[in-house]
Order: structure tokens, then sequence, then C-alpha cells
């Protein structure tokens, strides 16, 4: 720590490191961006820097440059109506989802921002949803001045198409209907527990003192009313699901195993001849329950089920026949409207180019890494990302009927078809087939000796040999291992996904944005071979260009000091240069006068006397390690790119073992290839980040999607893997592996104690007390051995992070 | 010891206030958020009130 702080600068703001050419200093303070100094200012200004007291690095940083115009949309009443959640003459209540919002400075900062303007009235904090409500006075500032203010301190708030709040308040009530499920089932099983001591420790000496058990057991079967109706009631659903779609699934053993246990317990009582088994019915039904909650781990800051509409901005900005700017909604947009895209603003829409220069990058769309220019009256398919100032479009194609929706008109979007059936599944098959041998064996046997008992030994089996310990460690595992996972930057969508990584054998990579990062290049040369004099030449020159790829290329060729006397730059094209009688000309083809069939944008070619000798090309370089993950992976490996076949050579000197690169590749082709290889019986897990992406890794077996960090926007996947955690993919697999491994050996561990209760019910003398002994006993140790064992899966297989 | 019964009923009932209590706690999201709540109570309210200017 006190090492980096000698070394680096780190900005006082957001805590990066200072670069040394772009380094901010103000009031002693070194920032790394004057978006980072102008937060301090404004915080500094209105006595607000005890943000910076409770965290070590509290700052978001400010994206520079952003778009003046960017929230003018929320002038519009029925745009920003959708974020008001309340209003009237004094005061209006508007909700922002902001994505930044990481730490308590955070939540002090946002929450104390009347202090930053008179006309905030207060604002409160949502932590898990990182949503802030804020109340303003809407005499004094519009929704759009308070948008701009929390953009201003850095928290830019995120407002796309599928901002509702339904979804929200839905989870939230699932999570509290869970929450309640579980207090009232431990409510009754702790008491029915305590009130079925006298019948443990026998009733002889109650009976003395003229106190009858039934008082107790009535009672209990009172309390276990609400446990089996209320709390236990989801494995009765579940089973009747399963049981209408001819499935046989874990809670239909379980289902009828309670409703055996809670039947005899009923016929003990009004029979008096016994205490039942509500104490373990109950007990199970709380634990099974603690199981399911501790694997559903949400993830309140990730969205796993995201569609292309949040990608999408909320409005267009709409230009009339007055030639005013108006906002719309996008759906609101009709073809031959005028609409015009400010710089770094998504498309939504097909349209003509009809002013301005547009540079449009697909590459979260079609995989293609370099942006392309589009000439005048050319169309700009939607989905793309003007980079160039900004461009007015005139519509052909409204936003539900564009080029791009089209995709997900495909039957992969359309429900949750993918094919799963998980080993516990089995193995609960197998599981109930043997308890139904077992019971009714133990049936027939005692119905020769005493029909009573026969009925006992039944029902005793049935209690005792449900796969209730299946489902606990199999619950419990997978929330330890999805804990471990989330704190290693693998984020799963359920449990579930867990136990199919396992069973994967081929692992589909996409190329642009997975394998390789946007900023992170290579150079190669291919051609003549050229003199250390001109390469000296060249390299100067390259320095000269503040062209992007120039600029690339001289990084690589380590700039000489030579110093040219001689230089002409033609923007855009290339540079010329004269040097000892000796004619250098570098830049694109167009300039070089080369008839190249594709045009290669990234290309640039170099002459000496109007002699070619080659090219320079500026590739994307595979993030770091990538190439020895491949190389280990013990999988069939595939690379689908939507980028052109540049960098195979590249890409296939990188790998030691064969690995299918495809390029070219439409997001329906790598849709195609995925089904084609699940049709060759391959269960594939797909490896991408991009919209290009999104079909297939619907329909692959388990879709990951990489990002940079987890406010990016994702295509929907089953899981979310850090970018910089990439290189441990098959570490992720390996401890997939262990941990079903480790549900296999925790279940044989209560296997055991279903073998010695087996031995009580099948001779017919299972008492409340065993089954109450037994029953937590397997319960803790099941808990036990899996919470040692993830320790161990984690210890093994990340100890290097 | 017809009074076990009596403290029976007594507990039972007291018990079950606390689950009424726990059941609209958890239905009004009172443990939605556990994070700010937390935190809040640490700041000090009053440390800085902006100075005029």
């Amino acid at each position: 720590m006190i090492k980096s702080v000698l070394h680096n600068t780190s900005c006082f703001h957001c805590g990066d490191e200072c670069q040394k050419d772009n380094l901010v200093s103000f009031d002693d303070k070194s920032f790394c961006c004057s978006g980072c100094k102008t937060v301090f200012q404004i915080l500094n200004k209105n006595n607000l820097c005890d943000y910076y007291s409770f965290n070590e690095v509290a700052g978001v940083k400010r994206i520079e440059n952003s778009n003046v115009q960017k929230f003018a949309f929320l002038d519009n009443p029925d745009l920003s109506a959708r974020l008001i959640v309340f209003s009237n003459q004094q005061q209006t209540a508007v909700n922002f989802y902001l994505p930044q919002m990481h730490c308590s400075s955070c939540l002090w900062l946002l929450e104390n921002l009347h202090k930053l303007d008179g006309g905030i009235v207060f604002s409160t904090v949502n932590f898990p949803d990182k949503q802030v409500t804020v109340y303003f006075n809407p005499a004094i500032l519009s929704v759009r001045q308070v948008a701009e203010l929390l953009s201003s301190i850095g928290y830019e708030p995120h407002i796309s198409l599928d901002t509702n709040n339904t979804k929200q308040k839905e989870q939230h009530f699932i999570a509290r209907k869970a929450t309640i499920k579980i207090g009232i089932a431990g409510f009754c099983f702790a008491n029915i527990m305590l009130l079925s001591f006298p019948e443990y420790l026998g009733l002889d000496t109650l009976a003395k003192d003229g106190l009858s058990a039934t008082v107790f057991r009535w009672l209990n079967l009172f309390l276990s009313l609400p446990v089996l109706l209320y709390s236990g009631s989801e494995f009765f659903v579940n089973a009747w699901y399963g049981f209408k779609q001819k499935i046989l699934n874990i809670d239909a053993p379980i289902a009828l195993a309670l409703a055996v246990t809670f039947t005899r317990s009923i016929y003990e009582i009004i029979s008096v001849v016994g205490g039942g088994y509500l104490d373990s019915m109950s007990g199970i039904i709380f634990f099974m329950l603690v199981g399911r909650a501790f694997q559903t781990k949400t993830f309140a800051n990730l969205k796993f089920n995201r569609d292309y509409t949040s990608y999408f901005p909320i409005a267009v900005c709409k230009i009339d026949q007055e030639k005013e700017e108006s906002y719309l909604s996008v759906s609101e947009i009709k073809i031959d409207d005028t609409i015009r895209i400010r710089n770094q603003e998504v498309i939504p829409v097909d349209g003509i180019l009809i002013k301005g220069q547009a540079n449009i990058d697909y590459s979260f769309v079609t995989g293609e890494n370099e942006t392309s220019l589009v000439k005048m009256g050319e169309i700009i398919y939607a989905g793309g990302k003007q980079t160039n100032g900004s461009i007015d479009l005139l519509v052909v194609q409204p936003f539900s009927q564009s080029n791009f929706t089209r995709l997900w008109n495909h039957d992969a979007f359309k429900k949750e078809n993918k094919q799963r059936y998980t080993f516990t599944g089995i193995i609960s098959n197998y599981f109930a087939a043997a308890v139904f041998f077992v019971a009714l064996t133990a049936f027939v046997y005692w119905y020769n000796i005493s029909s009573v008992n026969a009925w006992n030994a039944l029902t005793a089996v049935l209690i005792v040999a449900c796969p209730c310990a299946l489902l606990l460690t199999t619950t419990f595992t997978q929330g330890f291992i999805l804990n471990i996972f989330s704190n290693k930057g693998l984020y799963l969508k359920n449990a579930n996904i867990l136990q199919i990584i396992p069973s994967i054998n081929h692992i589909v990579f996409d190329k642009t944005g997975t394998l390789t990062k946007a900023n992170q290049s290579t150079v190669q040369y291919e051609g003549k071979r050229l003199s250390d004099n001109d390469l000296a030449v060249f390299a100067a020159m390259f320095a000269q260009s503040l062209h992007p790829l120039s600029r690339s290329i001289a990084k690589y060729l380590k700039a000489s000091d030579y110093s040219l006397t001689n230089v002409k730059e033609q923007l855009g094209l290339g540079i010329e240069a004269w040097e000892n009688d000796t004619h250098y000309k570098l830049g694109s083809s167009i300039f070089q006068g080369i008839d190249s069939e594709k045009n290669n944008a990234s290309a640039v070619w170099v002459s000496i006397n109007n002699q070619v000798y080659g090219k320079f090309e500026v590739i994307n370089q595979l993030r770091d390690h990538v190439d020895q993950l491949i190389n280990q992976l013990p999988y069939s490996v595939s690379i689908l790119s939507g980028d052109n076949d540049r960098a195979a050579g590249y890409l296939i000197s990188k790998f030691t073992k064969k690995v299918q690169c495809f390029f070219n590749q439409t997001p329906q082709d790598k849709l195609t290839y995925i089904a084609n290889l699940q049709q060759q019986s391959s269960t594939v897990m797909m490896v991408g980040d991009g919209l290009n992406d999104a079909g297939a890794l619907q329909k692959s077996n388990i879709g990951i999607a990489v990002v940079d960090n987890t406010i990016q926007f994702s295509p929907a996947s089953d899981a979310i893997l850090l970018a910089d955690k990439l290189p441990y993919l098959n570490d992720y697999i390996k401890a997939a592996i262990s941990a079903k491994n480790l549900i296999k050996l925790t279940f044989v561990v209560s296997l055991l104690y279903n073998v010695i209760g087996l031995y009580f019910s099948v001779t017919a003398q299972l008492s409340p007390l065993v089954a109450a002994v037994l029953m937590p006993m397997s319960t803790l140790s099941i808990v036990l051995t899996t919470m040692l064992g993830s320790f161990y899966i984690e210890k093994k297989h990340f100890n290097h992070t | 010891m017809i009074v076990i019964v009596f403290l029976l009923a007594v507990s039972l009932t007291v018990a079950m206030g606390f689950l009424v209590a726990f059941i609209w706690s958890t239905k009004t999201g009172q443990f939605d958020d556990s994070f700010s709540p937390a935190n809040k109570i640490l700041f000090d309210k009053n440390s800085q009130e902006p100075k005029n200017q």
C-alpha cells in the first residue's frame, strides 16, 4: 500500500492512478482528470468534503465531455413522467437508478443533496437497488436539472427503456414472502420442539400430576398447521407442477414424505397412541427453506435478463420542419421523421444519413472492430454508436421493425427453453425408487406378523427416507460455492447453473471484446523488409501524426529521434516525407493508389519512391493470460468473430492447441453454430460480451457474459464474469466439478443417517425421540461437511487470487 | 402442575406477538436494505453545516 503511494500519485477523488500527462492539481491535491477535480470543487464549495472521510476511495469518476444535451429529453413531461413517483404543487419526487453507488460515502453524499442545491428538499437512498429518490421543489428545479446535478458529482443516472419499478416490486415481494415463510417455520419448529419435551422424557410423571399429554399434542398439531400449509406449500405446488408435466422432481418425494408424516401424526394424536413426528416434520421444512434461501443469492447490481431495450436510449431528438428540436420516446418515432443523433449516442432506428459525418461503431452489435464511415444517403442500422459529432438521419424503419430487433424474434428468446436436467434430479429418481422398494419390502414382511406394525413400518420408512438430506446437501453446497464464485468475480444467475458446468465439453468464445480488449492492441508488419534507416524515418513520420492508428504504430516502433526536414500530412489519408532524395509515403490504400479488395481501415501501407513495401496493421491484442487459458482448457474450443479474418494469423499463432476460428460471423451464424454443436450432442458453454452474442448466449447450455465492470450493459446470460477474471475460467469449471463431487460425498454421509433411521423404522421401533435426534444431527453434519468442503474447494482452486 | 398449561398459554401469546412484529416489519420492507440504516447511524448530522458565503 505504502509502496504504491510512493511511486504513483493516486487521484484524491476516485483513487485511480494519475497518468503523468493528465495529472491535474488543485488545492494541494492531485486528480487524475479534470472531471474528478470538478467534483471535488463542487463538494469543497458546499462543505461536503466529509464525503472523503468515510472511505479511502470514495469518489466516482466523472465522465468528462459527456453530452450536455444528454438529459434534454427529460424536459418532455411524457418522458420524465415514468421517473416521477409522486408530485404535487410543492414537491416532486423522482426516482433515479445510479449504478455507480458503491459505498457509505455515496450514501452520505446522495442523502445530503439538499446542501448542494436549495431546490432539493431531501433525498433517500435505497442502497441494494442502487436507487435514489429525490424530493425537490418543482418551482426551482426540473427533473432534467436534478439529473444533471447528479451527473455533475459523478453519479450519472442510468435511464433506459426497461426502467420499470413493477418488476422490482415483484422481486421484493417474493423475497419478503420467502423470509416470512422461514420466520413462521422457525417459530413453529422451535415451539413444537419445546412442547415435545414431555413426550421425549416420558409422560409418566405428568400423568401422575393429572396432566394429560393431549394438551401438548393438540398444541403441536395446531402449531404445525401453518408450517405445512403455508411454509411448506411450495413443495406441494412444485411437485404438482412437475407431476402435470410428467416429471418426478425432487419435491415430489418430499411432498409425499411430508403428507405421510402429517397424516400419521394426526392419526396417532386422535387415537391417543403417540405424539407423531410433527417436530421432525416442521424442522425439516424449516431447514430446507433455509437451504433454498441460502442458495438463492440475488445480485441487485446485476441484471441477467436484460434484453436489447435496455441498451437503447429512451428518447430521441426529433427535428421538425421548422428545424426545432423536440424529444420523443423511441417508440413514437415514425418513418420519414428526421432525428438527430449526438456524439456517443446509440442509434435506435434504421435511417438514412442526411447531415453530418457519420463514423459508426457497430462493435457491440456485430463484433466488427473498426468503426465504419457512412456516406451521405446511405443507411445506418440501429444499434450502432455515433463517434464523430452529431448527425441527422431520415428514419426508414421504426424501432419495432428495425433490422436489429429482428434477431430477437428468434425462438431462442421466446422462452426459457434450455433443456436442463441436473444430476441431483437423476439421483433423486433412483433414491425415490429405492425408498419405495424398502418401504414395500418392510410392509410385506410385517404384514405376515401384524398388520398394525406393517402400516407403522411403511409410514416410518417414508418419513425417515425423505430425500430432504439430498436437497439440503445440494442447496447448502451450491450456496457456499455461489458465494465463493461471486467473491471471485463470477456471478451465476441461479444455483442450477452450477450443476450444468461440469457437463460441458465445448467452449465457444467470441473474439471482439471478450478475448480481446478494444484499447489493447498490437502491431504487425507484413511485406518486404525495411532497412533500419527507412524504419527510423517511418517511425518519425508515424510520431508526427495525430491519427490514432499512427499513434499506436509509433508507440510500437518506439519513435526514433530522427528529425524530419520535409514532411507533408494529408489529413485522414497519410503522410509524405522527402529525406536524402528518397520519397517516403505512408497512409491508406487509397493514398498509395493500391487496389485493395477489402477497404481495410486499420492497415497503414508504406512505400518508398512509390514502390509499395508492405503494411502495418493494428490488431486488437488478446487480454492478458487468455492464450494460456485457452491452451489449458481440456475441452474443444471454438472462436467466433463478427470481425474480418485479419487477426486469424495472430490468433492461431498464440494457441498451442487446435482452435477452430470462424470470422465474419453474423449474430445468426453464431446461434446456428451453437445449435449445430448441440445437435452433435455437445454441451456448449458460450462466452461473449456484446449484443451480437446474445442469440448464442441464449442458445448455449451456459451463456457467460464478460463485462469490464458490473455497471456495464451485458446481454441476457446465465452468468456474468468480470473481464479480468476471464483467465481463471478453467478454475471456476474445476471448482464446479469439485462441488459436484462434494455433493455426492455429503449425500453418502446423509445416506448413513438414513440407513440408521431405516433400521429403526423397518424394525417398527421408530420412536419420536429417535426421529427428533436423527433429524437435527443429520442436518447439522451435512451443513458442516458442505461448509468445510467448500472452504477446501476455495483453497484448492482459488489460492492465486 | 396445571400452572404449566397456564405458562404455556402466556409464553405462546408473547411469542406470537414477536412473530406478528416480525411479519409486519418484513412486509413493510424493513429488511430490504441492510446497508443504509447501519451506516446512516454513523454519520454526524451537524459536523459541517454550510457556511453562508
